[in-house]
């Protein structure tokens, strides 16, 4: 079956950066709209079925009821809890189904928790996050028509994707969790209120794509020494506020830090690294495990993440092999 | 902004004083020893908590009729809440207000409103003064996702975006208005983007962590206290109890199995866990803690009780000049 999954996290866009920095909120009503033509463009490529994984605002299902689009639509069987662990569970039902391509609307951590259910996805993240290194800024229905050409066999997945790396974690309590951008020591007491504020409060970062022109931490590692999503290296850098090397890094949308930084590190594939606490540790932009005195987290960066569909290069290959030519 | 042991302390000290009052009130209030309508604030304490120890004991408040957090979180007196929720004459409105109308100037609490949405525009007034007097204090409106849909918070929103009032609005969002699931009255989630319709920012925060509500708060307030303007703060919350008293009308407009399961995400037992955890506070301390908080919530209990009502002759006291005497 020519199956395209969508699902999207209401919650994207959103946090607290929005008191401290020049992000903008990122409606439901934006986001529906977005879905559609999504699913516009995919059904129009050729998909039969769209998948729809439910989100706990509904926001696929308003996105589908006024399009007529009939048994294409598959509601997929699950009661959300408002979690993270919507999206994840979601994810392991795609790959149940296997669905041929997942548009995918958030920012990095929306993005972070589909793998958690599905590592090696094919993903097509669109970005309605806060901070968006792994997402695409891209027109739904561009995106929407190359996952249905995907879904369609019309274009092979193989050649219009690339797999991402990722960093994977070892907590000090043994417990597995991951990441796709960026994993970051800071020095805070608790998750709080989940977002990195305060620059000075960063003591070391992890990237596994470090690109100067993005948002967000990575780009202070991406501004110190870029690392490209097809690299087979990650990178560390340690980082504190007194340090007389500086780079200046926009942490969140509009908001540029001179950030200290003491050591820059290149990270092989597969080797891995320590962090120690006390601190927080970040995943993708969030607070989200505290870690105490003394205590070890074990990385290693690896390429087996999601194959991520690229929605530009994907339609300049079906436009190059004419996929969307006909003869009346 | 720094999240010190002072800091977690009295965040937990601000939400056991409105805890251990509010369940007196509501056994109070089933037993028939406490009159009126009680609109118990329990389930909310890390937004009130949160967001009044990011405050100036100066900055203004305006409350809800599920007002008695919003005043006990900024330092308000059991003996004169108590009183007042019995309609004593020692309490804050003379016994003449009651639960709903709870007011202490002292503490800029400016009152709570028994009408959906009134307080809002109150609080737009107190940011216009405070603008006017450049007097380096702010304005917050607490309000529920309720309010949201009535008039009065448009006006109130457009007016302080439009003047750039230093204000922020506290949306309580616990997903119902009275009986009614917000879903149901709403075509959207998050009121924020109510704040985005009206030309300034807002942002969504776990309104069951205080912690969470504490620094979300303080970044807004050290901006609007700069002059950028109005913003407005969503706490996804949750009341325990019903909307009116403890168990309620008992209308199935939630299930019990949803209040379960809010009830594991417990603000107070979130934030006392990891009070010991950390090493903040010893299981001794917070049961002395709580042991001399309810030592006072019994005191203001029978300082209610023994207290007279109001005389007849006060009877329109304050409500017309000179009290309705020529």
């Amino acid at each position: 079956m020519s199956t395209v999954g969508l699902i999207a996290n209401p919650l994207a866009g959103k946090d607290v950066r929005r008191f401290v920095s020049a992000a903008s909120i990122n409606s439901d009503r934006n986001k529906i709209e977005i879905l559609k033509r999504c699913v516009l463009g995919a059904v129009d490529a050729g998909a039969e079925n769209i998948l729809l994984a439910h989100d706990f605002r509904n926001l696929s299902l308003r996105a589908v009821e006024s399009l007529n689009l009939g048994n294409k639509i598959i509601e997929m069987p699950i009661e959300t809890e408002g979690n993270r662990q919507d999206t994840t569970r979601a994810a392991e039902i795609f790959k149940k189904e296997k669905v041929k391509a997942i548009i995918s609307l958030g920012g990095d951590g929306t993005q972070r928790d589909l793998i958690s259910g599905w590592m090696d996805a094919p993903l097509l993240p669109i970005s309605t996050g806060t901070n968006n290194v792994f997402p695409f800024m891209v027109d739904p229905t561009v995106a929407g028509t190359a996952a249905g050409l995907i879904a369609a066999d019309k274009l092979e997945i193989e050649k219009v994707a690339r797999q991402a790396k990722v960093i994977h974690v070892e907590l000090p309590n043994g417990t597995k969790d991951l990441a796709l951008v960026d994993v970051v020591l800071v020095s805070e007491r608790l998750t709080g209120s989940r977002a990195v504020i305060k620059p000075d409060s960063i003591k070391q970062v992890i990237a596994a794509i470090a690109n100067p022109a993005s948002i967000g931490l990575a780009s202070i590692a991406g501004r110190s020494n870029p690392v490209y999503f097809d690299d087979d290296i990650a990178i560390s850098v340690s980082c504190d506020p007194d340090s007389p090397q500086r780079v200046t890094s926009p942490i969140m949308p509009g908001s540029v830090s001179d950030v200290g930084i003491t050591e820059i590190k290149q990270i092989e594939l597969g080797a891995t690294i320590n962090l120690e606490g006390p601190g927080v540790l970040a995943f993708d932009g969030e607070r989200d495990f505290v870690i105490g005195e003394e205590e070890i987290v074990k990385i290693n960066v690896l390429r087996n993440g999601p194959r991520v569909i690229d929605p530009n290069y994907a339609i300049q290959t079906a436009a190059a092999n004419k996929v969307f030519l006909r003869e009346e | 902004m720094e999240i010190t042991d002072e800091v977690l302390i009295d965040l937990y000290k601000r939400m056991v004083r409105v805890r251990l009052f509010e369940e007196e009130a509501g056994r109070l209030a089933e037993s028939a020893r406490l009159p009126g309508f009680l609109h118990l604030y329990v389930g909310e304490e890390a937004v009130a908590a949160g967001v009044c120890a990011a405050l100036k004991n100066e900055d203004q408040i305006t409350s809800t009729h599920r007002g008695h957090g919003h005043l006990l979180a900024k330092g308000g007196d059991f003996n004169r809440m108590m009183a007042e929720l019995m309609g004593k004459a020692t309490g804050y409105c003379n016994g003449k207000g009651g639960s709903m109308h709870i007011c202490d100037l002292d503490l800029a609490m400016l009152g709570a409103n028994g009408i959906v949405g009134a307080g809002v525009p109150i609080s737009v007034g107190a940011a216009y003064a405070n603008k006017l007097t450049s007097n380096d204090l702010i304005s917050v409106s607490f309000f529920g996702d309720g309010a949201t849909n009535i008039g009065a918070f448009h006006e109130a929103a457009n007016m302080a975006a439009a003047l750039s009032l230093p204000m922020l609005f506290v949306c309580e969002n616990n997903e119902y208005a009275e009986y009614s699931p917000r879903d149901k009255t709403m075509a959207i989630a998050d009121v924020i983007e109510r704040a985005a319709a009206y030309g300034f920012p807002g942002a969504i925060v776990d309104g069951m962590d205080c912690v969470a509500v504490f620094e979300a708060a303080t970044l807004a307030i050290e901006k609007i206290r700069n002059g950028e303007g109005p913003m407005m703060l969503e706490c996804k919350t949750y009341r325990f109890y019903d909307h009116v008293g403890v168990k309620g009308t008992a209308s199935n407009y939630r299930t019990d199995e949803e209040v379960e399961e809010m009830r594991k995400r417990d603000p107070l037992v979130i934030h006392e866990a990891r009070l010991i955890e950390s090493g903040v506070m010893t299981d001794e301390e917070i049961k002395n803690f709580k042991d001399t908080i309810q030592e006072e919530v019994d005191k203001s209990v029978e300082f209610a009780e023994q207290s007279p009502f109001p005389e007849n002759d006060d009877i329109l006291l304050d409500v017309y000049t000179n009290g309705g005497r020529t």
